[in-house]
C-alpha cells in the first residue's frame, strides 16, 4: 500500500503537476483581485468571493483530471495488474490510491491558503474553516474520480462523469428547492410535476451535500452559517467510505 | 518540405479568412434586454452552485454594468427604474450585510437627471439604510441630498432628515442631526454634495479606499 502511495507522489512530483496548478492558482488570485477593483464598493469582498469559487474549481478540476488520466495510464501500462501480483489486496490497492491522491490534494491546497491570505486578507477563522472545507471537498471529488476511473474504460468520459457528479452534488439541493417551489411549466403540470418532484427529492437524498462546503461568506464575514466543520466532517466521513467501498466492489468484479 | 509549405499556406489563408469575417461582423452584438426581469430566488440559488455569496457578488457586478458593455453605454434616463428597484431588492434578499446595493442606488443610479427616477432611488436608500442605521447612516445623508436636489422633493428629504436626526447612536456623528436645517438652507446642489461627502469622509475613516472613491463620485 505504501508503495502505491509513494508512486503517486513521485509520479506527480516528476510531472510538475503541483507547481503548474499552484502557478495557475496564483494567476487566478491576481485576476480575482483585479476584478474586485471593477466593483463600485467592497472590492476586496468581491475578490474574495470570486477567488473562493475559482480556487475551488481549480482544486477539484485539477484533482479529477489527474486521477482519471493517471489511472487510465496505469491500467494501460498494466501497472495496476503488476501491483495486484504482489501481496496486495484490491481493497489495499484502493486505500493506497485514495491515500496517495488525498495527500496530493493536501499538497495542492496548502500553499494556496497563505497566498489567498497574503493577497486578499480574508477573515482568519473563516479562512481556516474554508481551507479545511476545500480539502474535504477535494477528497470527495477525488473519491468520485477514483470510482469512475476504475469503472469506466475511457479517461475523458470518466473525468467528465466525475465533474458531472460533482456538479450534481452541488446542485441537487437547489433542484429540490425549485421542484418544491413549482417553478416552470413542467413542474406546474399535473402530469409531469409529481414525478419530477419525486426525482428531485430522490436525487437530493442520495447526493452528498457539497453545496454546504466552501462558502465564500466565511472568507468575508467569518464562520456565519448554521453549519460548521462538524457537519462537513460528518458528510465526508459518510461519503468517502461509500465511494471507496464502491470502487473496491467494482475492482473485485474485474479481471486484470 | 513542399507539404509543409502547403499546410502553412492553408493556415495563412484561414487566418486571412478569419480577419475578413471579424471585420465584417464587428458591429454584430448579442441582442440583450437592457434590464431583464429579475430571476426567481430559487433559480439564483441553483445558479450559485451552493455558494450564494459568490453569486451575490457576481450579480452586483452585473447590476452595476447593466446597459454598458460591448462598446455601448446607456444614459441613466433610459433605464426602467421600477425594474431596477426589483433588482436592488433581489440583491438585498441575497445579502443584507453588504453595502453594494446602497452604493448602486446612491452613487450610480441615483445620479440620474430625472427627478422621478432620483426619487425612487432616494426612497429605496431611505428604506434600505434604515434597516441598520448605525452602519448605513452615511447613505441616509446621501438619500437626503438625492431627495432634496435631484428629486426636488423637499417633503421626502425632510422625512429622511428627520428619521436620521431621530437615531440615537453614539457611532453616528452629531452633525447628522443638523440635516433638517441643512436642507432648508439656500445652498446649491454641487456645494451641498461636496459638503456632505467631505463631512461623511471625515466621520468615517474606517471606509475602504474604494468605498471612499464611490462617495467622492457622488460629489462630482
Amino acid at each position: 500500500m505504501s508503495a502505491v502511495l509513494r508512486l503517486i507522489l513521485l509520479t506527480n512530483g516528476r510531472d510538475r503537476m503541483l507547481p503548474a496548478l499552484w502557478a495557475l492558482g496564483l494567476l487566478l488570485l491576481l485576476v480575482c483581485r483585479a476584478l474586485g477593483g471593477a466593483m463600485l464598493v467592497e472590492g476586496r469582498e468581491a475578490s474574495l468571493a470570486f477567488a473562493s469559487t475559482t480556487l475551488r474549481l481549480l482544486v477539484v478540476g485539477g484533482m479529477v483530471m489527474t486521477v482519471c488520466f493517471q489511472m487510465r495510464k496505469w491500467v494501460e501500462n498494466r501497472e495496476i495488474e503488476a501491483w495486484l501480483t504482489r501481496p496486495l489486496s484490491r481493497a489495499g490497492l484502493v486505500l493506497g490510491l485514495a491515500g496517495g491522491y488525498g495527500l496530493l490534494a493536501l499538497a495542492l491546497v496548502l500553499p494556496l491558503v497563505p497566498l489567498l491570505w497574503l493577497l486578499l486578507q480574508p477573515q482568519g477563522q473563516g479562512l481556516l474553516l474554508w481551507s479545511v472545507s476545500l480539502l474535504l471537498e477535494a477528497w470527495v471529488a477525488t473519491g468520485f474520480a477514483l470510482f469512475l476511473a476504475c469503472s469506466l474504460s475511457n479517461a475523458t468520459v470518466a473525468a467528465l462523469a466525475a465533474l458531472a457528479l460533482y456538479a450534481l452534488a452541488r446542485l441537487a439541493h437547489g433542484f429540490k428547492d425549485i421542484a418544491q417551489a413549482g417553478i416552470g411549466d413542467a413542474l406546474a403540470s399535473p402530469v409531469t410535476g409529481l414525478p419530477l418532484r419525486w426525482l428531485a427529492e430522490a436525487l437530493a437524498a442520495v447526493m452528498p451535500r457539497l453545496d454546504l462546503f466552501g462558502q465564500s461568506s466565511w472568507l468575508i464575514y467569518g464562520p456565519d452559517t448554521d453549519w460548521g466543520l462538524g457537519l462537513l466532517l460528518l458528510q465526508a466521513v459518510v461519503t468517502l467510505p461509500l465511494l471507496l467501498a464502491a470502487t473496491v466492489f467494482d475492482l473485485k468484479g474485474r479481471r486484470f | 518540405m513542399a507539404g509543409r509549405c502547403r499546410a502553412l499556406m492553408v493556415v495563412l489563408a484561414a487566418l486571412a479568412g478569419q480577419v475578413v469575417l471579424t471585420s465584417h461582423w464587428q458591429d454584430l452584438r448579442s441582442r440583450s434586454e437592457l434590464l431583464p426581469p429579475p430571476p426567481p430566488p430559487a433559480l439564483l440559488r441553483l445558479e450559485s452552485f451552493g455558494d450564494e455569496e459568490a453569486r451575490f457578488r457576481l450579480l452586483a457586478l452585473e447590476v452595476q454594468n447593466f446597459g454598458d458593455g460591448e462598446g455601448q453605454f446607456t444614459a441613466l434616463k433610459d433605464y426602467d427604474y421600477p425594474r431596477l428597484l426589483q433588482w436592488l431588492e433581489l440583491l438585498d434578499g441575497m445579502e443584507m450585510r453588504s453595502q453594494a446595493s446602497l452604493a448602486l442606488a446612491g452613487a450610480l443610479y441615483g445620479q440620474t437627471g430625472q427627478p422621478k427616477q432620483a426619487r425612487l432611488m432616494a426612497d429605496y436608500l431611505h428604506r434600505r439604510a434604515m434597516s441598520n442605521p448605525a452602519r448605513n447612516w452615511h447613505w441616509l445623508v446621501l438619500a437626503v441630498h438625492l431627495a432634496r436636489f435631484r428629486a426636488h422633493d423637499p417633503a421626502l428629504a425632510m422625512q429622511i432628515a428627520l428619521d436620521l436626526a431621530a437615531i440615537h447612536d453614539p457611532s453616528i456623528p452629531a452633525w447628522t442631526r443638523e440635516m433638517p436645517r441643512f436642507i432648508m438652507s439656500r445652498i446649491e446642489d454641487k456645494d451641498a454634495a461636496r459638503q456632505m461627502v467631505e463631512a461623511i469622509l471625515s466621520s468615517r475613516p474606517d471606509l475602504a479606499a474604494q468605498d471612499r472613491k464611490a462617495l467622492e463620485r457622488f460629489a462630482r
